[in-house]
């Protein structure tokens, strides 16, 4: 009779999920987060957070139990979720989000097409003064070991008239400031046949694979290829990128993952 | 020898209530239950959620909930509203579309299913309206449509015509005569000796303090042959226009949505965006990426800011915008949950018919595909169910069921001719 043992997720072959020597190095890398339509990221993301914020990882990680504090600022960016939302996510991993001094959330989502572009259809200049902003705002903070994620920069491509290589352009610019960049990206139905570089079909795509070029690390979550299951959500692939990392090396692996209603995570090799 | 009944416990006293659970930790709350359970259990959440100290806003959440019109989501507690179609509500595991979320229809083919849930969810917040005299617990914003689209709401649903027939010899034996008291004591005591055994007396009993009774207003059965009468007024309903700006509709909505939270904080707001970029309806110039997405990403924030008031449903035909186009899957990340309806193509259909021909309230039109569910798709969920559930659109209501390829009988000529064989 076989048993299966939950897996502990880790993403170095430290054993870690934001390893020490990055936060610490000198260096900037970017790491991907893809998924698909039906596995949302939330739960890995939250997990990172609390990683990046005190090197736990109480969800996916059992021997990740040593609270560090102060360990690196976190500055959270997101264009379709507003704070409240993570807030209330990371309570299940034992963080509560408007205390932690260490934490920044900035709000691209509430007064994006109100306040800060106005004219989607020449929101060049707009989004260069927007990510002149957020690299102000993360430079303010104090130290250099800091750790940005930003999730769905994408939604600038598809509805406003900026290219893909401006926008990679601006994301360059903000993992300059900052140790460790997560780019969080939804790739729904990519066309790599896309032609016309007017289309948002080809400027998403264009933006994803060079993207994929310059990052370290790609996480890929998706639901199994096999269709739907009771016990399993979906799958999780660890995958290095075409710039490895000088300290450390990536730990490949994919896994599957169980969620359930009560937000409890079960992940097993595959 | 004594009789029992085998659901009673031994030892006497009254059975335990299910729905109330001990903790056996001292210190803790009773474990709740979750899924569908019976109706009893359904309050114990509610009353917790009104408490619970996580809520943003307490004494917000505390109006929102005396709302008649609002109850807490059996999974998450949050204050929600019903769609109008109570089978929807089910599949949106819910009972019903939290508040501060937002649901898109996405439709196959050249059908107009979709206006009829959404219909039905006008329809729902109108009569809401009509709980309480001179009590407003609903408005409905309708974008995009001009206001001739609210004359076709469908109204309350009044039974079969045996039912109606029914309730009328109800209502006449209701009435105080001699006749009608003597029979009502003579029928009470046979249903008391006979039904004592059965426990009828005791599920009379507990109806009293079942769903209907603690949210009796929550949903109403619609009848699309039936108009509603009388029809919304102004005060109900209002309409907004679609212009080439998106942030002029964004600010229409946002003055409707605060005078309305003026008059009463407590109001529930229901947003409807029938047939999302119809041509008959939105010029070219709205399909453009820089107003349709801009345009709904706005609202989804409109959502977060009025999380205890607002919710959305739109629909959107998928014959022109099919699913794998860049447009439908970012409308799909902007929305909290989408649900596509999947009308048979004619050989399916002719195929049902078929298999149902001696039962043609078995008809079903198409499949339901759930492709995300409210707050559960984005804890990490995998929601999609293809082809699990058919809907079929009575007179009765929109009804929901799960699916199972219907068999053709074609077996009975040659049971006849095996009978005639045997009896050789």
């Amino acid at each position: 009779m076989t048993t299966t043992h939950n897996q502990d997720l880790i993403l170095f072959e430290d054993h870690s999920l934001i390893p020490e020597s990055i936060i610490s190095g000198e260096e900037s890398y970017s790491a991907i987060i893809s998924h698909l339509q039906g596995t949302s990221p939330t739960w890995l993301i939250n997990s990172l957070i609390e990683n990046s914020i005190q090197n736990t990882a109480t969800l996916v990680n059992n021997d990740l139990t040593v609270k560090q504090t102060g360990r690196s600022k976190t500055i959270f960016i997101s264009f379709i979720n507003n704070k409240d939302y993570y807030s209330k996510g990371c309570k299940k991993n034992g963080i509560d989000l408007n205390t932690v001094t260490d934490f920044t959330y900035i709000d691209c989502f509430t007064d994006l097409f109100t306040k800060r572009i106005k004219d989607p259809s020449k929101a060049s200049s707009q989004v260069t003064s927007l990510f002149q902003e957020l690299n102000e705002v993360i430079s303010s903070q104090t130290g250099s070991r800091k750790v940005v994620f930003i999730e769905a920069p994408e939604i600038l491509l598809r509805a406003t008239n900026i290219t893909s290589n401006e926008l990679l352009n601006h994301l360059l610019q903000l993992n300059k400031t900052c140790r460790q960049l997560f780019i969080i990206s939804a790739k729904d139905y990519p066309d790599l046949d896309a032609a016309m570089p007017e289309d948002p079909v080809f400027k998403v795509t264009d933006y994803f694979v060079k993207l994929l070029h310059r990052s370290s690390l790609h996480i890929s979550i998706q639901p199994l290829l096999t269709g739907r299951a009771n016990d399993i959500t979906g799958s999780l692939i660890v995958s290095k990128g075409p710039i490895s990392y000088k300290s450390i090396n990536v730990s490949e692996k994919e896994y599957i993952f169980n969620i359930t209603k009560d937000s409890n995570i079960k992940l097993f090799f595959r | 020898m004594s009789f029992r009944k085998r659901s009673e416990v031994i030892g006497g006293g009254p059975t335990p209530q299910r729905g109330a659970p001990v903790s056996p930790i001292p210190g803790r709350g009773p474990v709740v239950p979750r899924g569908p359970i019976s109706s009893l259990n359904r309050q114990i959440p509610a009353r917790d959620a009104i408490r619970s100290p996580q809520s943003k806003s307490k004494d917000d959440l505390e109006a929102i909930m005396s709302n008649p019109a609002v109850r807490p989501s059996l999974i998450t507690s949050q204050p929600t509203i019903s769609t109008g179609a109570s089978d929807l509500d089910k599949i949106l595991l819910h009972q019903g579309l939290p508040l501060g979320h937002s649901l898109l229809l996405e439709e196959s083919s050249t059908t107009d299913f979709s206006s009829v849930v959404l219909r039905a969810f006008v329809s729902q917040g109108v009569m809401h309206n009509r709980i309480t005299k001179d009590k407003l617990h609903s408005h409905v914003i309708v974008a995009g449509v001009p206001s001739q689209w609210a004359n076709d709401l469908p109204g309350l649903y009044k039974g079969s015509s045996k039912e109606q027939k029914k309730a009328k010899i109800a209502e006449n034996e209701s009435k105080v005569s001699v006749s009608n008291l003597s029979n009502r004591v003579a029928s009470g005591r046979n249903d008391l000796k006979i039904a004592w055994r059965y426990g009828l007396n005791q599920k009379a009993s507990g109806e009293e303090f079942g769903e209907n009774s603690s949210y009796e207003n929550y949903n109403n059965q619609f009848d699309i042959t039936q108009k509603l009468t009388p029809g919304p007024s102004s005060q109900d309903i209002s309409f907004v226009r679609i212009s080439p700006n998106f942030g002029d509709i964004i600010s229409q909505i946002e003055g409707i949505i605060k005078l309305q939270l003026k008059q009463d904080p407590s109001k529930t707001i229901r947003l409807v965006i029938p047939s999302l970029l119809n041509p008959t309806i939105y010029s070219p110039i709205f399909s453009a990426p820089t107003f349709i997405i801009p345009f709904i990403h706005t609202l989804r924030a409109q959502l977060r800011k009025y999380e205890n008031s607002l919710s959305l449903i739109a629909s959107i035909c998928l014959e022109l915008y099919p699913r794998d186009s860049s447009l439908t899957s970012t409308l799909e990340g902007l929305f909290d949950s989408v649900i596509h309806l999947q009308p048979f193509n004619q050989e399916m259909s002719q195929l049902i018919e078929k298999a149902y021909k001696n039962e043609p309230a078995k008809i079903q039109q198409g499949l339901v595909n759930i492709i995300k569910l409210p707050v559960l798709s984005e804890k990490g969920l995998m929601m999609i169910h293809d082809g699990e559930y058919a809907f079929k659109n009575g007179r009765k209501k929109f009804e929901i069921e799960e699916w199972g390829i219907p068999v053709e009988d074609v077996g009975k000529d040659e049971e006849q001719q095996t009978t005639k064989n045997i009896d050789f």
